[in-house]
């Protein structure tokens, strides 16, 4: 019965030390599938403007709308107040 | 019938939202040494003084130049103003005249390697820096405010002597009711003409930490202080005062804050 639960315990101990070694490996402030990469963002834009000319102007105001939706308020504060 | 009923529900929503973003108490120039005081009876304390920076922060705006440590011995980036012609909205913004450049421009001031986006410029009568506690007749700030937040702003005297064209142009076009806007103008220049020295391509300086001159005096702003004066007419001085007279912040303890210099 001794054995069984040192056994345990030592088993335990080894998955829990593997565990937090192999996080340590992986572990980042953002995980690069959490990055929002505006390159990226704007590779596939030119991609679907490229394939489809027809949608150009439509995506040309979607990206200047996502654009102007991204940046700080505090640039639209600033259009509105002295500063 | 149901949908129009959504429609405007939302539509009430997001203009309510829209106002309560940018609501602000009501604030003036004349009560600048009670800003922080100032209450938002809507909030809870701390919101509940939304201009508490005002009173309590230690790298506020504007200063005294010949109270600061003036250090000039660091090696200083570049500066240079990347401005493009634009079609700007004129705006009396309730404190001062103001120009808002359009949305997208892209002229920009650029700072050694970094590029800061002009957001808008506007007037102060008189100067708010000051020298040996003397103002200059007024002061132009352009607003720049990069991707990330960053807040850097443009500071240029300007002292009485010729007559500035482009600053007339703004003069005519900017409407005399507080918050109002001329965005039908349609008229085209280039911010670049309010800028002295701009064909040596590099601005001489003096630079510091420092906050927002209005409230919510909001700290983080560099401040970039041209050595350089630009002038407007005597006539041109009052037609400003007729905007907006004594719409100057006084200037604030340096705390410690020495000033850089490429002078």
């Amino acid at each position: 019965m001794l054995a069984k639960i040192l056994l345990i315990v030592a088993l335990s101990l080894s998955v829990s030390c593997f565990a937090e070694s192999g996080g340590n490996k992986s572990r980042r402030l953002l995980d690069s599938n959490d990055q929002r990469h505006s390159s990226t963002d704007t590779n596939q834009q030119k991609q679907q403007q490229h394939s489809d000319p027809s949608t150009k102007k439509r995506d040309s105001q979607s990206t200047q709308e996502h654009s102007s939706d991204t940046k700080p308020s505090m640039v639209d504060y600033c259009r509105e107040h002295t500063c | 019938m149901k949908i129009k009923r959504v429609t405007n529900l939302a539509s009430t929503i997001f203009l309510s939202y829209a106002t309560l973003a940018f609501a602000v108490p009501p604030w003036d120039h004349n009560a600048q040494s009670t800003w922080w005081a100032i209450e938002d009876t809507s909030q809870e304390v701390p919101l509940r003084y939304p201009f508490a920076e005002c009173g309590v922060g230690k790298h506020q705006s504007p200063v005294d130049l010949a109270a600061a440590n003036i250090n000039n011995t660091k090696p200083l980036s570049t500066l240079a103003a990347q401005y493009e012609i634009d079609t700007p909205t004129f705006f009396n913004s309730g404190h001062g005249v103001q120009v808002n450049t359009s949305i997208g421009y892209t002229g920009a001031l650029k700072i050694g390697e970094e590029s800061f986006p002009l957001i808008q410029f506007h007037f102060h009568e008189p100067s708010e820096h000051v020298v040996g506690g003397k103002n200059f007749p007024a002061e132009l700030h352009f607003v720049h405010i990069n991707e990330d937040g960053r807040i850097i702003v443009l500071a240029v005297a300007i002292d009485v002597g010729d007559e500035n064209p482009l600053f007339q142009t703004i003069l005519d076009n900017t409407p005399h009711q507080a918050e109002q806007k001329n965005s039908n103008a349609s008229i085209q220049f280039n911010p670049a003409s309010l800028v002295p020295a701009l064909s040596q391509g590099n601005l001489n300086y003096y630079t510091f930490a420092g906050s927002l001159t209005t409230p919510p005096c909001s700290e983080g702003v560099q401040w970039y202080l041209l050595s350089d004066v630009i002038t407007i007419s005597t006539d041109q001085l009052e037609q400003l005062k007729g905007f907006y007279s004594s719409n100057a912040r006084v200037p604030q303890d340096l705390n410690g804050r020495s000033i850089l210099s490429t002078n």
